[in-house]
C-alpha cells in the first residue's frame, strides 16, 4: 500500500495547518485555564472543519476517513487539544452517521455543522466492560425514562448532542444496551463534574447526570438491544482517528525537538553533534511512519467498506504508545527546557498519556488484537 | 556482605514512614500544587523530629548518621507523596557542601538553624556556559583583602524565593585559588527574578535568582582542601543520589496504588488483578523497583564510605531510578484507567514529579555520556 495525497488533500492540510498554527499559544493557555475555547471552535465552524465527514447532501464536506484523519494529525502537531475537540465530536456523531434513520439524519445532520456532538458510554463501574453498565432506559408508554450517571464524557459539558448508552434490558448484559439521542435541553438532563485532567485540558471530560430524563422514542438511535453493537461498530471507525492525533502530537513534538536541538547544548557540545541524540531522533522518525502507516492503512480500509477491528485496534494502540515514548524523548532531549511550561512538548506528553487511555485503554486494544489472532 | 537495614536504620525507616503517614495529606499536596507553596509547617516538624539534617553531626543539629539514612528518609516521604516529599528533600541541599567542605564556624552558623527549621540552604549553580565576554564571575574585594565579589551571575534556584543560605557554584572561579561562597539572602544584590513553571514539582518552586555586585566577607568563603574533592563534585554526587532516592519513593508509591487499585477495581466479573496483562506489569514494575533499592542503596552507602566508585555509581543510581520512576508512573496511571488521569488522584502528579526531577540538573543523558566515560577511560 503506498499513500499519495491527491490535490485536494493537500490543500487542505495546508489550509488547516495555518490555523493549526495560529491557534497553537491559545492551545496552550486553555491547558492552563481549563476553560472551553469557543473561539477555536468558532474558527473550526467558520472553516467547515468540524463539518468534515457529514454527508454533501447535508452541506457537510463528505469527506472520508482518511482525510478526516490527515486533519486530525496536522492540527494535534501543533494543537493536540484542538484535535481532541474535533476528534470528539466526530466520536459523537459517528454513531449517527452509521445509523440514524432518514428522519433522525433531517434533524440533526445538519446542527453537526455548528453544534457540538458527543458520546457516552463510560460509567463508574464500567469502563473497559461496557455490560457493566447499570443506567438504565424504561420504556414508559410514550417515552423512554433514563435514569443514571455517566462519566468521562469528551466534551459532554459543552456539547448539544449527545449519544447515551443505556440499559433497555438489565438483565441482558451488554445485549440490553441501547443508544439514544439525547439533547442537553431535555429534562432531566445535567452535567456534573467536570474533570480535572492531566491533559487535553480545554477539552476535559465531563460526568453527565439523567434523573428522570425524557427521552422520546424518535431518538433511540438503530434498534433496541443494539446499544453495544452501535458502540463498537463507532469505535471501529474512531479509533484511527485518536491515533492520528497521536501521530500528529509524536510528529509535532519530532519538529519542536529538531528545530530546538539546533541551538541546545549537551556537555557543552552542541546537541546535534551528539550520536546518542541522533540515534534517539532517528528512533523517534522510524516509529512515527510506522504509526502513520497503520493510521492510513486503518482509515483506508473504513473507507474502502473493509473496516477491520484488529486495524483500528492496532492502530490506536501502536499511535499513542508512540505518542507516548516519543514525547518522553522529546523531553529527555531537551532536558530541563523539556519539563519547562515555555515549551509545548511536556504539555504534548499529557496529552499523549490520555490517548493511550480513552477509548479502550491500551490493554483493550490487545485484548481485541489477541482474540482476532486466535480467532 | 550484608543485605539487611539495621535495627535502627529499620527504625528510621519506621518512624519516615508514620510521619509522612499521618502528615502528608494529598488534597494538602493538590492545594500546596495549585498554590505553589512550600510545606513550611510540615518542615517544620520534619525539622524538630530530626528528619532533616539527620546525616549532620550531633554538634550542629543533627543526628551523626549518613546520607544513607537520609535516603532512606527522602524514599518513605516521596513514597507517600512526590511532592511534598520532594520539597522537604530538597531544603538543604547547600548543607551537604558546608558539611564537607566548610569550617567549624560555617558549620554551626549554616546548618544549626537548618535543623531547627528556621532557615533552608540552597545552591546556585552559575551556568557560564553562554557567557559571552569573559569577565570573572568572581573576583577580590579590593576594599577587603580576604573577601570577594560576584560580579555578575544568573542561576536558577530551588526554593529561591525561600532559602535563607545560598552555597554559590560556578566553573569560572580562579583555578589557582578555588574557593566557594556562601550568600545570605537578605544581602545586598541577591535578587530574584521569575519563577520557573515546569510540568511538575511544582510545591518546590525554581526561581531565578541574579547576583549583582554582592560582597561576600572572608567567613562565607568556603576554601578547597588541597587534594579533597571539589564542593562542586560533592553537591553533584549528593543531588544524584537524592534524586535516585526521591525517584525510588515516587516509584514505590505509583506501584503501591497500582497494586492497590488493581485489588479493588472490578470489570468483567473479577478484579482487574485476576489478568494476567495487569499481573504481568505489576511483575515487571516490582522487579524493577527491587533493582532501584539496590542500586539506590549501594549509591548512598558508597558516598558514606568513600568509595572510589562514587563518581560513576551515582550517575548509574540516578539514571536508572528517574528512568523507573517515570516508567512506574506512567505504568501505574494506565492500571488505573482513567481515575488514573485525573487530579484527585495522585497518581498524574507523581508522574509529572517524576518526569520533571529526571530532566531538572543534570539529565540522563548527560549521566549517559558520564558513565560512557568512565567505562572506557
Amino acid at each position: 500500500m503506498s499513500i499519495r495525497l491527491d490535490e485536494k488533500q493537500k490543500n487542505l492540510i495546508e489550509k488547516v495547518r495555518g490555523i493549526a498554527q495560529k491557534i497553537a499559544l491559545r492551545n496552550r493557555e486553555v491547558d492552563e485555564t481549563m476553560e472551553f475555547p469557543w473561539d477555536i471552535f468558532k474558527i473550526f465552524c467558520e472553516n467547515n472543519i468540524l463539518a468534515l465527514p457529514i454527508p454533501e447532501e447535508f452541506k457537510g464536506g463528505g469527506e472520508a476517513n482518511l482525510t478526516c484523519c490527515l486533519v486530525l494529525e496536522e492540527i494535534a502537531r501543533f494543537s493536540p487539544g484542538s484535535s481532541h475537540m474535533i476528534a470528539g465530536h466526530w466520536l459523537g456523531f459517528t454513531p449517527l452517521k452509521l445509523f440514524c434513520n432518514p428522519s433522525q439524519k433531517e434533524r440533526y445532520f445538519p446542527r453537526f455543522r455548528s453544534e457540538l456532538a458527543a458520546f457516552s458510554l463510560t460509567e463508574p463501574a464500567a469502563g473497559s466492560d461496557a455490560g457493566g453498565i447499570i443506567t438504565e432506559a424504561k420504556w414508559e408508554g410514550e417515552n423512554y425514562n433514563l435514569n443514571g450517571t455517566k462519566i468521562y464524557c469528551t466534551q459532554g459539558h459543552v456539547a448539544n448532542v449527545i449519544t447515551v448508552f443505556a440499559k433497555t434490558n438489565p438483565d441482558k448484559g451488554v445485549k440490553g444496551l441501547s443508544a439514544f439521542i439525547v439533547e442537553k435541553e431535555f429534562p432531566g438532563f445535567s452535567v456534573g463534574k467536570i474533570e480535572d485532567q492531566i491533559g487535553m485540558r480545554g477539552t476535559p471530560a465531563a460526568e453527565l447526570v439523567l434523573q428522570d430524563c425524557h427521552v422520546p422514542k424518535e431518538n433511540l438511535l438503530g434498534k433496541e438491544g443494539e446499544g453495544f453493537n452501535i458502540a463498537m461498530q463507532t469505535l471501529d471507525r474512531t479509533r484511527p482517528k485518536d491515533a492520528a492525533i497521536s501521530v500528529g502530537i509524536a510528529q509535532g513534538a519530532l519538529d519542536y525537538t529538531l528545530n530546538y536541538a539546533k541551538t541546545g547544548f549537551l556537555m557543552k557540545e552542541p546537541l546535534l553533534k551528539s550520536q546518542a541524540v541522533q540515534f534517539l531522533l532517528a528512533d523517534m522518525a522510524i516509529t512515527i511512519e510506522a504509526a502513520r502507516l497503520l493510521v492510513y492503512e486503518s482509515a483506508t480500509l473504513i473507507d474502502e467498506d473493509r473496516v477491520s477491528t484488529k486495524h483500528s485496534a492496532m492502530a490506536k494502540c501502536f499511535a499513542t504508545d508512540t505518542a507516548m515514548r516519543v514525547t518522553n524523548q522529546a523531553i529527555d532531549i531537551l532536558g530541563t527546557e523539556g519539563v519547562s511550561k515555555e515549551h509545548p512538548v511536556e504539555m504534548f506528553m499529557r496529552d499523549a498519556k490520555l490517548l493511550q487511555i480513552l477509548e479502550g485503554t491500551n490493554q483493550i486494544q490487545r485484548l481485541i488484537i489477541s482474540r482476532s489472532l486466535l480467532g | 556482605m550484608q543485605f539487611e537495614l539495621t535495627d535502627t536504620q529499620k527504625d528510621i525507616q519506621k518512624a519516615a514512614r508514620e510521619f509522612a503517614e499521618k502528615e502528608f495529606d494529598s488534597d494538602l499536596a493538590l492545594e500546596l500544587e495549585k498554590e505553589e507553596r512550600f510545606p513550611k509547617p510540615i518542615f517544620e516538624k520534619a525539622c524538630q523530629l530530626g528528619f532533616i539534617g539527620i546525616d549532620y553531626p550531633e554538634q550542629y543539629g543533627g543526628q551523626s548518621f549518613g546520607l544513607f539514612e537520609n535516603v532512606l528518609v527522602i524514599e518513605e516521604f516521596t513514597r507517600k507523596d512526590s511532592g511534598i516529599g520532594i520539597s522537604l528533600s530538597l531544603a538543604d541541599i547547600g548543607s551537604s557542601i558546608i558539611l564537607k567542605h566548610g569550617d567549624e564556624g560555617q558549620k554551626k552558623k549554616f546548618l544549626i538553624p537548618v535543623t531547627q527549621g528556621k532557615a533552608i540552604s540552597t545552591v546556585a549553580l552559575i551556568d557560564s556556559s553562554h557567557k559571552k565576554n569573559q569577565d570573572p564571575i568572581v573576583t577580590k574585594d579590593e576594599a577587603h583583602p580576604d573577601g570577594y565579589v560576584i560580579n555578575r551571575g544568573k542561576a536558577w534556584v530551588i526554593h529561591g524565593s525561600l532559602a535563607r543560605t545560598i552555597v554559590v557554584l560556578g566553573e569560572s572561579y580562579d583555578p589557582t585559588n578555588p574557593i566557594t561562597l556562601i550568600l545570605e539572602r537578605d544581602w545586598g544584590g541577591v535578587n530574584i527574578l521569575g519563577l520557573k513553571k515546569m510540568m511538575g514539582m511544582r510545591i518546590s518552586s525554581v526561581h531565578e535568582m541574579v547576583f549583582d555586585h554582592v560582597k561576600v566577607p572572608k567567613d562565607h568563603v568556603i576554601q578547597w582542601d588541597n587534594g579533597g574533592a571539589n564542593p562542586l563534585t560533592t553537591y553533584r554526587h549528593v543531588h544524584r543520589i537524592k534524586t535516585s532516592a526521591q525517584a525510588l519513593g515516587i516509584a514505590q508509591g505509583a506501584f503501591d496504588h497500582a497494586v492497590k487499585h488493581a485489588k479493588e477495581r472490578e470489570q468483567f466479573g473479577r478484579k482487574i488483578c485476576q489478568f494476567q496483562g495487569i499481573q504481568f506489569m505489576l511483575a515487571e514494575l516490582y522487579t524493577l523497583i527491587e533493582a532501584t533499592r539496590s542500586l539506590v542503596y549501594r549509591a548512598a552507602y558508597s558516598y558514606d564510605v568513600k568509595s572510589s566508585d562514587m563518581e560513576t555509581i551515582s550517575s548509574v543510581a540516578r539514571l536508572f531510578a528517574t528512568d523507573v520512576a517515570v516508567r512506574t508512573t506512567i505504568d501505574s496511571i494506565q492500571i488505573h484507567g482513567g481515575v488514573g488521569l485525573m487530579k484527585e488522584y495522585s497518581i498524574e502528579r507523581m508522574f509529572r514529579d517524576a518526569k520533571t526531577i529526571q530532566n531538572l540538573g543534570e539529565t540522563n543523558l548527560i549521566q549517559k555520556a558520564l558513565i560512557a566515560k568512565s567505562i572506557i577511560s
